[in-house]
């Protein structure tokens, strides 16, 4: 039986949390939301996650805080990024830190399953989901 | 997947560095064979098309015609950049090419003894003679490029790497490009393959609009293109629901935003601004 | 064993590039030592060489001639790391006091204006418009100075083997693109590039020695024959022959030493 991928979404949005989930349980992956980055991390603690998809201006902690706690905590653990306040540089710095793919708002549901799609192979458990338009 | 665009003050070094490049790590070259294609498709001579990307020498273009011939040059760049693992160089992409993080910008300087001595026996010119002609060279091409693309192709600052061939080699060039592809800021990712693909669609809008509205910028978002146009409040009505017809027979362009404005230097701020959403 | 200087635009994070790369090679990594050393060889604060070095011409037109003293002084010490071969040096304009040194890698750091300016508002709290005044002001006074003490643009590309902008790189990548160049075997040292630096560590030597006294000398010296070159003058050509004769002794390595009066300096003379 192939592994069920375990999904985090972190953003202080709730409106981007209750879009996402469903959109992403879909591709038959588990997944858990987080509005407060704060709980987001402990829960990392707690539980591995294969991928984390987060926002990046948050309160308290910001995204590339996030992103640099995710991969202390688990290194095989894909991080993608996702902000309303996209530049380049910032988006660089997101990729030199070990940042799966950085995605600007706004975004389809299917922007963000193609990228998990390619994070899933690149994990080594390619996603059963075909996306359509 | 990493793009390079390559640049030298010798033509020939940043040519032959991207030949060997693509032919060593399977890149697609695109360089100045693309003019043919250019030329055929909007029925302009391949010549002209190199006179307005060489900008030195004598006038051979006006400044006008030379604004039109480049805008065909970087739509057809562009269109092949966004296909990923490309090696350009001749085409002027290192101006136009701007804040996308998976394109390595890479200029080379001629060894200049070696330029020297080579101009000099090629111009059949003393060694001081090659020497300000080379000069009068430069001070061109930083004239040319300011005033096509708002830069000077000298700024350092506009590259990612600026190599001297002095006593680093054309080899250790490579590995340097190669090396540096390899860096994870320089990888593709989805937000920085759509900037590109903006510049593409905005460039193509650009084609579009230029002969018939010389004095425009054009911007690209998704499939929504914003375009800052100098005009008068007379002209106005006509220039906007000109530009929207003529923006709106690009493919995929959605949604045209027109500002009008009285200098393009202020293009960014305080403009007046109409908005059409599609299919009004 | 190599020679890499570091010449860095204002706030583009030049710095910790250098000690990366230092570190990464077991370098000795230079900028305020050669001030500490110079300041105690020729006794002055360190304050002054510091301010010497950074502050533009026309601020320091009060200082009078002591201005090219204090320069020539930690040119001096410069160079005597400098022949001890294996520093990185990110201090001011290293790379063109030892441009004619083969085994020099000279590497320039820049940054875009507005990456620089987003740095030094965090920085130092300020504005994005006090920030870019500062950072021109800084550029300014920096061009001018290079200018006036060595006749060169230190923004032109063609004085440096490599220029990188960061931050398109980290600093570990940027480092690590130094650092593989440096052990190149074009920028290992050789007799005849030793030689180069030995001569230029005595010309400097000379100079230091002769500048308080003696503002508009020029010095080049090969194999141990130093010439000093200084302005046409009679009495003056005089003075600076018996002053010079004294350094055969103070100096190490002099075989011969004259006096040119009047007779401009070649460009690689300091």
């Amino acid at each position: 039986m192939s592994k069920v991928l375990e999904i985090m979404i972190i953003d202080d949005e709730e409106i981007v949390c209750r879009r996402l989930k469903p959109a992403v349980e879909k591709m038959g992956c588990r997944v858990e939301t987080f509005l407060n980055p704060v709980e987001a991390l402990a829960r990392m603690g707690e539980k591995e996650f294969d991928i984390v998809v987060t926002d990046v201006r948050m309160d308290e902690i910001d995204g590339i805080q996030v992103l640099e706690e995710a991969r202390k905590k688990a290194e095989h653990t894909e991080v993608i990024i996702i902000t309303g306040h996209a530049m380049m540089a910032l988006a660089r710095e997101a990729m030199q830190k070990g940042a799966f793919d950085f995605l600007s708002k706004p975004f389809t549901p299917n922007d963000l399953r193609e990228i998990i799609m390619r994070a899933a192979v690149k994990l080594g458990h390619p996603l059963d989901y075909e996306i359509k338009a | 997947m990493t793009s390079i665009l390559l640049s030298s003050d010798d033509p020939q070094v940043a040519e032959d560095i991207a030949f060997r490049f693509a032919q060593g790590e399977g890149y697609k070259h695109v360089g100045l064979s693309l003019l043919s294609e250019i030329a055929k498709k909007h029925d302009v001579s391949e010549e002209k098309l190199q006179w307005a990307l060489d900008g030195t020498g004598a006038r051979k273009v006006s400044r006008k015609e030379r604004d039109v011939l480049l805008s065909y040059v970087q739509a057809a760049t562009l269109e092949t950049l966004v296909q990923d693992r490309v090696v350009s160089a001749g085409l002027a992409a290192h101006l136009y090419v701007k804040n996308v993080s998976h394109v390595l910008q890479l200029r080379v300087l001629a060894n200049p003894e070696k330029r020297l001595e080579e101009y000099g026996e090629q111009h059949k010119l003393s060694r001081r003679k090659a020497q300000k002609a080379l000069e009068k060279l430069r001070e061109e091409r930083i004239r040319w490029s300011t005033e096509s693309f708002g830069v000077s192709e000298y700024d350092p600052s506009i590259y990612d790497i600026v190599v001297q061939l002095k006593q680093i080699d054309t080899d250790r060039v490579l590995r340097i490009i190669r090396e540096t592809a390899a860096f994870r800021g320089f990888q593709t990712m989805t937000y920085s393959r759509r900037c590109l693909q903006n510049l593409q669609l905005a460039s193509e809008v650009h084609v579009a609009l230029l002969p018939s509205y010389p004095a425009i910028r054009v911007k690209a978002d998704g499939d929504r293109v914003i375009v800052h146009v100098k005009c008068s409040k007379r002209q106005k009505p006509q220039t906007v629901s000109g530009i929207k017809e003529l923006a709106r027979g690009v493919e995929t362009v959605g949604l045209v935003e027109v500002h009008t404005v009285s200098d393009l230097r202020d293009a960014d701020i305080g403009a007046e601004h109409t908005q059409s959403p599609n299919g009004e | 064993m190599t020679v890499i200087t570091i010449s860095r635009g204002s706030k583009s994070m030049g710095m910790a590039v250098a000690e990366h790369v230092a570190e990464t090679l077991g370098y000795e990594c230079l900028s305020r030592a050669v001030l500490l050393e110079a300041s105690e060889q020729f006794d002055v604060p360190e304050i002054k060489l510091a301010k010497a070095m950074h502050d533009a011409p026309s601020i320091l037109e009060r200082l009078g001639h002591r201005k090219h003293s204090y320069v020539a002084w930690v040119q001096s010490a410069l160079t005597r790391h400098a022949a001890r071969d294996n520093i990185v040096y990110h201090g001011l304009a290293g790379h063109v006091l030892l441009k004619n040194v083969a085994h020099v890698l000279k590497v320039r750091i820049v940054a875009s204006l507005e990456h620089r300016v987003a740095f030094v508002m965090r920085q130092e709290n300020m504005s994005a418009v006090d920030a870019e005044h500062d950072i021109h002001k800084m550029d300014k006074g920096r061009q001018k100075w290079t200018k006036s003490l060595y006749g060169v643009d230190p923004t032109d590309a063609t004085l440096y083997d490599l220029v990188l902008n960061i931050p398109r790189f980290d600093v570990k990548d940027a480092a690590d693109l130094i650092c593989q160049c440096a052990k190149l075997p074009q920028f290992a040292s050789t007799p005849d590039s030793k030689r180069d630096m030995a001569d230029l560590v005595q010309a400097c030597a000379v100079k230091a020695a002769l500048v308080d006294e003696y503002p508009d000398v020029a010095v080049t010296s090969k194999s141990g024959n130093v010439l000093v070159y200084c302005a046409a003058g009679d009495r003056h050509g005089r003075k600076v022959r018996s002053r010079v004769e004294s350094l055969r002794q103070s100096i190490e390595g002099i075989n011969n030493i004259e006096v040119h009066v009047g007779a401009s300096p070649p460009e690689r003379a300091v």
